[in-house]
């Protein structure tokens, strides 16, 4: 026999082999945003998400197999994103894609996640987007995500009329200059006025801002007494640091970002509450220790308390994968979605619970935590609030 | 008079910040897109120093101006000289790639995660009430001190010593200055340092009033429209385009849509640039040989 001929067959058994070994593991795509703009906010729910796969592969995979996740970064921008997903559904044939990234890269993985009928799953930090609302959710598009912009208005709404009592005080709202934060804060508006509370408010800071000073003095000068904010945690901070520096002596109630708990900390402010949809690491849930451990296992570079969003998107992904069986296609998985009911351990306040009507989960829940400066640590105020999804 | 207050802290920024922008343009006719990226570099720098050094200041901050001067030194020799002769457009798209590459560099060894130096800081940024029920706060004034400092020792530099006179030679006609025993590279090497000395500073100011992460150039490259306000070829205009912008967004965030403030800086640039096209201290030769 030639050696070239030789070649040719060694080639062909390695493709053969290769083949196959590609076909015996579960293979998913996932586009976050690990760097770029507002980063901090993605970043650490797609190390979650990581380190839940990587110990997953080691303690043996799932039905016997791996999961092999081909991680891309789209640092947030929707060109990006459109070649993550045509690659990831094109090239690789990925069973799912997975988006833990801003708004605005949703809609190209959206239209290849149609196109393709593959399973399109936003974790971590991702916002819900409408699709995956109850009655008629999209048949491909599922949200595990701790961000819901309705819910998340609702609940703030709620809490607000707890704290502020019979007095209906006069409300700053703060959004950052992009659409699904001015969504989110318009809601928060509509239901606060509903509520009797008097806007006296309302800002959108440019994602580049380099003094947050002259946006608190309108809002002390317009005697807000309280200011809630639908944005990342980092504008939120800022803002309060420049309100803190002018004398306002007013209260501060925050949506979350995963690193809330550490920015709590950093703050040490006691009129500063922050209200996640998952639990702080302060509640002490045996799932932290299971975390804590694997973040220094397969060395996390984001503290423990700030990857356990990611953390739920994995065991969603093990729970679909599992009930899939094997082999197991898109359509398959599509179907083993739509049954998905994973017990969050505590993380959320209530189980994933995916129905071919209700994509998102059936109820949301939050929490409110804040710095008490006597015992000089982070506390938690309200335990889960419970909000229909609607 | 709040408002007065604003927008002096906030010129005082965009000064310190803007002057690279000129520094580099005078020196070398190079519109240095990557200097945001420096900022936020010289910001990780400063981060670095303070935890380094367990918070303090007086070792850390002049630690990091240090660094960050040998920086903008460093990107002139490895990135920027080589390419001496080469044109204009070129080297204006290395700066692009050397703003890329310190973006990653950044995000590599810092990850993406923010920083708030200031919990480091051995102080609080405590609040005094001056007149007018106004309110400004230590790092208020250290920012505007500073800022005139920074002029002050440019300006005494440029105006009134021998070093001067040679960066002002080399940035009017190179050739002449050369054939008169300048040594240009190293003084444009200088005005690089000088402009990296000045980003790190606002940058010191900037994440410790607001925070830091490797979108932090975003800001740095903001304090471009100052510059060209002023006059890229005028130092001392960087002041007034500084004090311009400043008091149009301060307005803006007070008065009008929160959303104009991205925007009304740069309307009023394209105003400014319309109606004087070099700049309010620039000169019309050098807008002819941009």
């Amino acid at each position: 026999m030639k050696s070239k001929d030789c070649f040719l067959i060694a080639a062909a058994m390695t493709s053969i082999a290769s083949t196959a070994a590609a076909q015996e593991e579960y293979k998913i795509g996932v586009s976050a945003a690990i760097t770029g703009p507002v980063a901090s906010t993605y970043a650490p729910a797609y190390e979650g998400l990581k380190i839940y796969l990587d110990r997953l592969n080691e303690r043996g995979g799932i039905n016997g197999r791996k999961v092999t996740a081909i991680y891309l970064n789209n640092q947030a921008a929707p060109p990006r994103a459109l070649a993550d997903s045509k690659r990831l559904v094109d090239e690789e044939k990925v069973i799912a894609m997975v988006n833990i990234s801003t708004s605005a890269t949703y809609a190209p993985m959206i239209a290849d996640a149609q196109r393709t009928k593959t399973p399109l799953i936003f974790l971590g930090s991702a916002v819900c987007p409408a699709g995956v609302y109850p009655p008629k959710p999209d048949p491909y598009l599922f949200c595990a995500s701790f961000n819901m912009v309705g819910e998340d208005g609702k609940a703030m709404v709620h809490v607000l009329n707890e704290l502020a009592g019979a007095k209906k005080a006069k409300l700053g709202l703060l959004a950052m200059d992009i659409p699904i934060s001015r969504q989110g804060v318009d809601l928060i508006e509509k239901l606060a006025e509903q509520n009797g509370f008097q806007v006296v408010g309302k800002v959108a800071v440019p994602l580049t801002t380099a003094d947050f000073t002259p946006f608190a003095t309108r809002f002390k000068e317009a005697g807000s007494e309280w200011i809630a904010h639908w944005a990342p945690l980092t504008v939120g901070v800022a803002m309060f640091t420049s309100l803190t520096k002018l004398g306002w002596n007013g209260n501060y109630l925050a949506v979350a970002s995963p690193t809330a708990e550490a920015d709590t900390v950093t703050f040490a402010q006691s009129n500063f509450y922050v209200m996640p949809s998952y639990s702080f690491s302060v509640d002490n849930l045996p799932v932290f220790k299971e975390i804590a451990d694997a973040a220094k296992k397969y060395q996390a570079s984001y503290a423990a308390d700030t990857v356990s969003v990611g953390w739920v998107g994995g065991m969603v992904i093990e729970a679909a994968l599992k009930s899939c069986g094997w082999p197991c296609n898109s359509e398959k998985l599509r179907t083993s979605l739509e049954s998905v009911n994973v017990d969050t351990q505590g993380l959320y306040g209530g189980p994933i619970d995916w129905s071919a009507g209700n994509h998102l989960r059936s109820k949301a829940h939050y929490k409110l935590y804040r710095w008490d400066a006597a015992q000089k640590r982070v506390v938690r105020v309200k335990d889960w609030i419970e909000i229909p999804v609607q | 008079m709040q408002l007065a207050v604003n927008v002096l802290v906030l010129t005082a920024l965009y000064a310190m910040m803007a002057a690279g922008f000129v520094l580099i343009y005078r020196a070398s006719r190079v519109f240095n897109l990557a200097h945001g990226d420096a900022m936020m570099l010289g910001g990780y720098v400063f981060f670095t120093c303070l935890v380094a050094t367990g918070g303090n200041l007086w070792a850390a901050v002049p630690l990091a101006l240090a660094a960050g001067f040998m920086i903008g030194v460093a990107v002139y020799i490895v990135g920027i000289r080589p390419l001496a002769g080469y044109p204009v457009v070129s080297i204006v798209m290395v700066t692009v790639a050397i703003g890329i590459l310190l973006r990653s560099l950044a995000t590599l060894i810092w990850s993406a995660q923010v920083r708030y130096p200031a919990n480091l800081l051995p102080f609080k940024d405590t609040p005094f009430h001056i007149w007018g029920n106004a309110v400004i706060s230590t790092l208020d004034i250290a920012s505007i001190a500073a800022a005139a400092i920074f002029f002050i020792v440019l300006i005494v530099l440029f105006q009134r010593t021998a070093l001067g006179v040679r960066m002002r030679a080399a940035a009017e006609n190179p050739r002449l200055a050369a054939n008169s025993g300048v040594n240009i590279h190293r003084v444009i090497a200088l005005s690089w340092g000088l402009a990296c000395f000045g980003a790190t500073l606002g940058a010191v100011f900037y994440t410790t009033r607001v925070n830091l992460e490797p979108d932090s150039w975003l800001v740095g490259l903001r304090a471009f429209a100052p510059a060209l306000i002023g006059g890229m070829t005028s130092l001392l205009g960087v002041l007034p385009g500084a004090l311009i912008v400043a008091l149009v967004e301060v307005l803006a965030a007070q008065y009008l849509d929160p959303i104009m403030v991205s925007s009304a800086p740069f309307i009023v640039l394209l105003a400014a640039l319309w109606i004087r096209p070099w700049g309010l201290f620039g000169t019309r030769e050098e807008v002819v040989r941009v």
